[in-house]
């Protein structure tokens, strides 16, 4: 996988971020994903940006959608580095060059279709009768989507299940 | 006034300039005044100098012109040569005819042009020049130094043996500062408190060293010891403070206490003892530590209850008088020495760690752990929980607060290696105690330093590459999460005690004395050296040094090898007795000043006092002791009314008008540049030199240079009067401005040239026209590039339309 | 009576609806009335903000303009949705640039985020607001005689400068929410730890793996069961604890919302939700009536 130009600045944003990072490890000691999976280091994440390591391998493995963005580690670093912050800017560029995982694709469809990311279940409206909740009122659909458009989702979600099949 | 110019063609090197026309010239321009001018091949022959002696001798010259090589050469040899004919060194103008103009300038006609034009600069100059009055201060032959750590002993120490009255003040009531408590020291492996013998004590022969209360410190006839007691104020000036010493008493007369320990053991009071982390209990009357200087009781008075007199009732000796007062004294010194020394970092603030958090009390510092490792500890040195349970595993933690764009960006220098040093203490005392030491990089960059960690890991201490992330509790065991970096693994590490390596900041209430005596301290907090290369024990004050770990931190060798320079220093300027200032300074027109003070802010030196007069009040004053003539004043002052002997405005005027000369002959915009006369002068010097090897220096001759004090010195009005003398585009050429040689010269001059372009570009002039340049000689082709774009700059904008 | 627009989330609503009960049931006891508005996702801060940060902004602004038109604060009992909604309302507050791009889309739909109310977690709230002496004076049942793991989450807490509720190394105003109903709070290994629910999306077996460590810290410390104030957190160790047994040696640590056991301490009655509870809780209840 080979990045474009605008792909490639960004990248350059995100090296600028974290070019303070000496690699203590002070992320990964406290990263509640690393405990329970090696495989997930946020340090080693930190050592591709820092060796400028722009082959798009790094969004291949698919290892940074294995953050959960509990920002433990944005608070420990001792460099400052906005380590969950920068996962995150990551995770976006990976969604433009088509590297998400299937659950987020179901996610923003949810979102697409019905405003909101849990599904109403017929055991779910159930329960609210029985606890006899109000119903909550639905959100304006159009508007979503309208947003959803503008903001290029709707694009790059196309974009995604067209690669996916 | 009379004035000779001599010319010289340095052995023949300045080929480029026609010298019987430029010769023919000056003495055109300057016919008046019976002024002279003569030519020599060589002046610096034997044979030429003795032609100049003759010269001067004979026509008796009220102030010399001097064109050929750089006045930075030329100077030294005219103020030799010069001597007892006089004339003084500050009536010789120079005017640079060789890296100037002859080496740098590309045709015989070009060079010759711009020759006449830096002749006639230095001939205006030089009918301003007059002799500079030599000021002489003579220096109080004492000194005081605040702090008696170990760096504060080693400085009262050299200086008391070469013979110097020494005041040393401490608010502790012992001497040895931090090392007291700290047990044993690497690289010795001996004891911490311990210091270089003054063989006053005792009929022994003076050994090499020796514990702080058997070194005969308080012994020394020259050494006049201040425990409890801290600087109050501070008057006066270099060669004459007057530093006013406020002192706590301790209650006991240290000439009388035995030390029989028969008061404390009446003392009624039970008080957590700080030496021992309130570990263990000490009473009201007390001696902080067996190893400690005096080896005095003392009383914390506030902690005695009313009407209680029990010590004094037991006393032999009648020692304790607890109606003692606070006293102050008031001492003159020559010059001070500031040896606060460290404190560590409060370890509460890196948070994930949990110092201090209950439930978390085996989390203890580097300092607190060298507390239980000493046997005059609360345990004798076993190393045990606070609950009495025996330590089987142990982690350090390294940097911590250390290195961190968080806490502090510096590395604290030797945490690495006090934490190798417990470990290994540890170790060896108990091989069955596991230790391990997580760190980012270690950091053993002293003698034998590698050894010693080399010696850690052969006692089988651990070392784990990572910063750990946090430290958690179940209660009863400590867990610290680190990933073994290199292992690419997570490590929970169960333990019983964690030592964090906290990093090391200045002393409290440095701020307070920073104040007091005007003394810089730069961002870390630290009281700021002079000049980071070399002049590192001097300050931005005249006569205050700074010695050991309040510089920076540092292990025991380095504050030592600090302190001894700080006393050298002082010990030059007390063995001398006065010194004479010799250079032009600051002079304030005082009914001109209107008191808005805005000058004694500018000086970075505090050289401007504000003192009382009857009427009005109070006026500005410039210490001549302080004041190094940079002209930061003279810049800041909105009146106008300061100025410098030798770098006044009209003398630089005087010098830009010459220097602008064209007799029609140039069409070319005619570039000023004012350089400094440090580095940027020198630079300048530097690309004319090169030239003669490499024409990739050569920049144009429009491009014309005469030296500032410092680019500090000029101001707006000095950069508006060049425009309007007739320069079509101004260059201020200073040093970087971290490396300004009067620390903040640069850097408020380049703010000045950046306010200076829009005030510009307001009346209808480029502010291209203006341009602020940065060099020193290793860069100077930066001034080259710089000039060469100014000067094609300018020939698009054509001269400056008045 | 203040009122406040209530962010109810897609959570809450549709997985765990007793919870919403107990929202409903205890706010108006402070005096707290809540009003329902037409929000739609927050957006979730993990995955809409993974896909594209200015979609999130943008997104979580409209719903930030529908409190704003009402002229109301918003409260919200879910610290996704709370993380979500205070981090977006402090970038638009603070970033001239990324606020007016936001607005540039909110113009399609004829909104504009202006920046004029405050967004607030119920426990949070709690403590602040309503205050620690004010709850304890309304407990009728003190919850005396059981243990309690207090579990904050992440987005309660964290990003520290955005969210500024409490320190994140050691966060103590839930543990005195809960000392207020009468209950003791106890120290336990991974307090701090996370629920491991941002990674379900993409390794459902992590995540479990994530959520079992703060299981077995809670029981080694004997605790009676497990409290947090985010629904994400709750389905992590309710629900999550059946899923473990995948993995692990089933455990049975009741866990609870903070609302119902601050229900249960003023005299509520919650039983059909606690029937709803996947854990069983009945054995605490027991504990507290004995
Ligand atoms: C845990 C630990 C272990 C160490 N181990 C070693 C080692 O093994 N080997 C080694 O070489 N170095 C070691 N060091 C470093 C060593 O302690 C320092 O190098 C040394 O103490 C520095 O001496 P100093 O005089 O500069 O400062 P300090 O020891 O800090 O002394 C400063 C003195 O100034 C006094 N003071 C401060 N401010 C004022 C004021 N305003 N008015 C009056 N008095 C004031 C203080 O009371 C103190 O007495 C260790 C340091 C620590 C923290
Ligand atoms: S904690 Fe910060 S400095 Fe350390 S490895 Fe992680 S990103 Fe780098
Ligand atoms: S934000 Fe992501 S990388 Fe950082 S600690 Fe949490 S899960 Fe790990
Ligand atoms: S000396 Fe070692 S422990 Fe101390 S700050 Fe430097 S690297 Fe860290
Ligand atoms: S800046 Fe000038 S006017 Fe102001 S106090 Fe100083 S000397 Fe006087």
């Amino acid at each position: 996988m080979t990045l474009t130009t605008e792909l490639k600045e960004e990248f350059k944003d995100l090296y600028d971020k974290v070019k303070l990072c000496y690699q203590c490890g002070t992320c990964a000691g406290g990263c509640p994903v690393f405990k329970q999976y090696s495989s997930f280091n946020p340090r080693r994440v930190m050592e591709k940006l820092l060796a400028g390591d722009i082959s798009a391998e790094i969004f291949d493995e698919q290892q940074i959608w294995y953050c959960t963005g509990c920002y433990t580690c944005s608070t420990r670093c001792p460099q400052g580095i906005d380590i969950c912050h920068v996962i995150n800017d990551m995770k976006n560029i990976a969604v433009k060059i088509k590297n998400a995982p299937p659950g987020i694709i179901t996610e923003m469809t949810a979102i697409l279709e019905t405003g909101i990311t849990a599904a109403k279940s017929t055991s779910a409206l159930r329960k609210r009768d029985k606890l006899e909740l109000p119903e909550i009122p639905p959100p304006d659909m159009t508007e979503i989507q309208k947003l959803m458009e503008v903001t290029g989702v709707i694009a790059k979600l196309n974009a995604l299940k067209e690669d996916a099949k | 006034m009379k004035i000779g110019t001599f010319l010289c063609n340095c052995g023949g090197s300045i080929r480029n300039i026609d010298w019987d026309n430029l010769k023919a010239f000056i003495e055109e321009k300057t016919a008046e005044n019976d002024n002279f001018c003569v030519y020599h091949e060589s002046l610096c022959s034997e044979e030429g100098k003795n032609y100049l002696k003759e010269v001067v001798g004979r026509e008796q010259p009220d102030a010399i012109v001097f064109g050929g090589c750089t006045p930075k050469t030329a100077g030294y040899l005219f103020e030799q040569e010069l001597k007892g004919l006089n004339i003084s060194p500050y009536q010789v103008t120079g005017a640079n005819l060789r890296e100037h103009v002859g080496w740098v300038s590309s045709d015989k006609d070009s060079a010759t042009k711009k020759a006449k034009a830096v002749l006639l600069g230095a001939h205006n100059r030089a009918g301003y020049q007059a002799p500079v009055e030599v000021q002489k201060i003579n220096i109080s032959q004492s000194a005081v130094i605040i702090g008696a750590g170990p760096a504060g002993l080693q400085a009262a120490q050299d200086l008391a043996e070469k013979g110097h009255e020494v005041h040393i003040i401490d608010r502790q009531p012992y001497i040895g500062g931090n090392a007291v408590k700290l047990g044993a020291f690497f690289p010795s492996e001996d004891c911490a408190a311990c210091q270089t013998s003054t063989g006053v004590r005792g009929v022994h022969q003076s050994s090499v060293r020796r514990c702080f209360y058997r070194s005969g410190f308080d012994l020394h006839p020259k050494i006049n010891l201040y425990i409890r007691s801290e600087v109050e104020n501070v008057t006066g000036r270099l060669g004459g403070y007057n530093v006013t010493i406020k002192s706590q008493p301790t209650y006991v007369k240290m000439d009388r206490c035995v030390n029989c320990d028969l008061c404390s053991q009446a003392c009624p009071v039970e008080k957590p003892d700080e030496m021992n982390l309130g570990l263990s209990t000490r009473k009201a009357i007390y001696l902080p530590n067996i190893t400690c200087s005096p080896t005095k009781y003392v009383v914390n008075r506030d902690e005695c209850p009313e009407g209680c007199t029990e010590c004094v009732k037991v006393c032999p000796v009648n020692a304790i008088d607890l109606n003692e007062r606070e006293t102050t004294t008031t001492v003159t010194a020559g010059g001070i020495i500031l040896a606060t020394g460290f404190q560590e970092f409060d370890p509460a603030i890196v948070e994930e760690y949990h110092y201090g958090v209950p439930g978390y009390e085996n989390v203890i510092t580097q300092s607190e752990l060298a507390r239980l490792l000493a046997l005059t500890g609360p345990y004798h040195g076993k190393l045990q929980k606070k609950n009495g349970d025996p330590v089987k595993r142990l982690v350090i933690i390294n940097c911590v607060g250390s290195r961190s764009q968080n806490y502090n960006i510096w590395c604290s220098n030797i945490c690495c290696m006090i934490g190798i040093k417990h470990a290994i203490t540890i170790k060896e005392k108990n091989p069955e105690i596991d230790v391990y030491c997580c760190y980012i990089d270690i950091r053993a960059v002293g003698a034998n330093y590698e050894e010693f960690y080399n010696k850690a890991r052969d006692l089988g201490i651990k070392f784990i590459r990572g910063r750990p992330a946090e430290v958690e509790t179940d209660g009863t065991n400590l867990y610290v999460q680190v990933e073994d970096s290199q292992a690419d693994t997570m490590l929970t590490l169960k333990t019983d005690m964690v030592a964090l390596s906290m990093s090391m900041v200045p002393s409290s209430g440095v701020q307070k004395i920073a104040e007091l005596l005007n003394v810089n301290v730069d961002v870390t907090g630290y009281f700021k050296g002079l000049y980071s290369k070399f002049r590192t024990s001097e300050t931005n004050q005249a006569g205050i040094f700074v010695a050991g770990t309040a510089i920076a931190p540092a292990d025991i060798p380095t504050t030592i090898t600090k302190a001894a320079h700080a006393a050298s220093h002082l010990d030059l300027l007390l063995t001398k007795g006065s010194v004479e200032k010799r250079f032009p300074i600051a002079e304030i027109d005082n009914d001109r000043c209107t008191l808005c003070e805005i000058c004694v802010g500018a000086c970075p030196f505090g050289a401007i006092d504000v003192v009382p007069v009857e009427n009005p009040g109070v006026k500005m004053q410039v210490n001549p002791l302080s004041c190094l003539g940079c002209g930061q004043c003279v810049s800041s002052c909105p009146a106008a009314c300061i100025d410098i002997d030798y770098y006044r405005e009209d003398q630089i005027l005087s010098q830009v008008e010459g220097l602008l000369y064209d007799n029609g002959e140039t069409p070319d915009p005619i570039i000023i540049t004012l350089a400094c006369w440090e580095c940027a002068y020198a630079s300048t010097d530097f690309i004319g030199q090169g030239c003669l090897t490499d024409p990739e220096f050569k920049y144009p001759d429009n491009v014309r240079i005469l030296p500032v004090q410092c680019t500090g010195n000029v101001s707006a009005r000095l950069i508006q009067k060049t425009f309007e003398k007739g320069a079509d585009g101004i260059i201020v050429l200073g040093c970087f401005e971290d490396k300004c040689h009067y620390d903040s010269g640069s850097k408020a001059s380049t703010i000045r040239v950046h306010l200076m372009k829009q005030m510009l570009e307001y009346s209808g002039i480029n502010p291209d026209r203006l341009e602020k340049e940065t060099v020193y000689t290793e860069s100077s082709n930066r001034f080259v590039e710089t000039a060469r774009k100014m000067a094609k700059r300018l020939e698009e904008l054509g001269k400056l339309e008045r | 009576m203040s009122k406040y627009a209530f962010f109810v989330g897609c959570t809450i609503p549709y997985r765990v609806p007793f919870i919403e009960t107990s929202l409903r049931k205890t706010l108006p006891i402070f005096d707290v009335e809540l009003v329902d508005l037409p929000f739609a996702c927050c957006p979730d801060p993990g995955g809409v903000q993974a896909f594209d940060s200015v979609a999130w902004h943008t997104l979580g602004a409209r719903n930030l303009c529908l409190a704003e038109e009402e002229g109301l604060d918003i409260l919200t009992a879910c610290s996704g949705c709370f993380e979500s909604l205070k981090i977006i309302n402090t970038h638009l507050k603070n970033d001239p640039d990324l606020k007016s791009k936001v607005n540039e889309h909110l113009k399609d739909v004829d909104r504009e985020f202006k920046g004029t109310i405050k967004i607030n977690h119920f426990a949070e709230f709690l403590y602040t607001e309503i205050g620690i002496d004010k709850i304890a004076q309304k407990v009728t049942n003190p919850l005396s005689g059981i243990k309690i793991a207090s579990h904050n989450g992440c987005h309660f807490l964290k990003p520290t400068d955005i969210m500024q509720v409490d320190n994140p190394e050691l966060p103590q105003k839930l543990d005195h929410l809960l000392e207020a109903l009468g209950a003791e709070t106890v120290p336990y290994l991974n307090k701090l730890a996370c629920c491991g629910a941002g990674t379900r999306t993409t390794d459902m077996d992590a995540a479990l793996k994530i959520a079992h460590e703060k299981i077995v810290g809670a029981e080694l410390a004997n605790a009676d069961a497990l409290v947090t104030v985010c629904p994400t957190c709750y389905v992590s160790y309710d629900i999550g604890q059946r899923l473990m047994t995948k993995h692990f040696e089933k455990t049975t640590l009741p866990v609870f919302f903070y609302a119902e056991l601050l229900g249960l301490a003023i005299g509520l009655d919650f039983s059909a939700g606690f029937k709803m509870h996947t854990i069983k809780v009945q054995e605490v209840l027991d504990k507290l009536t004995a």
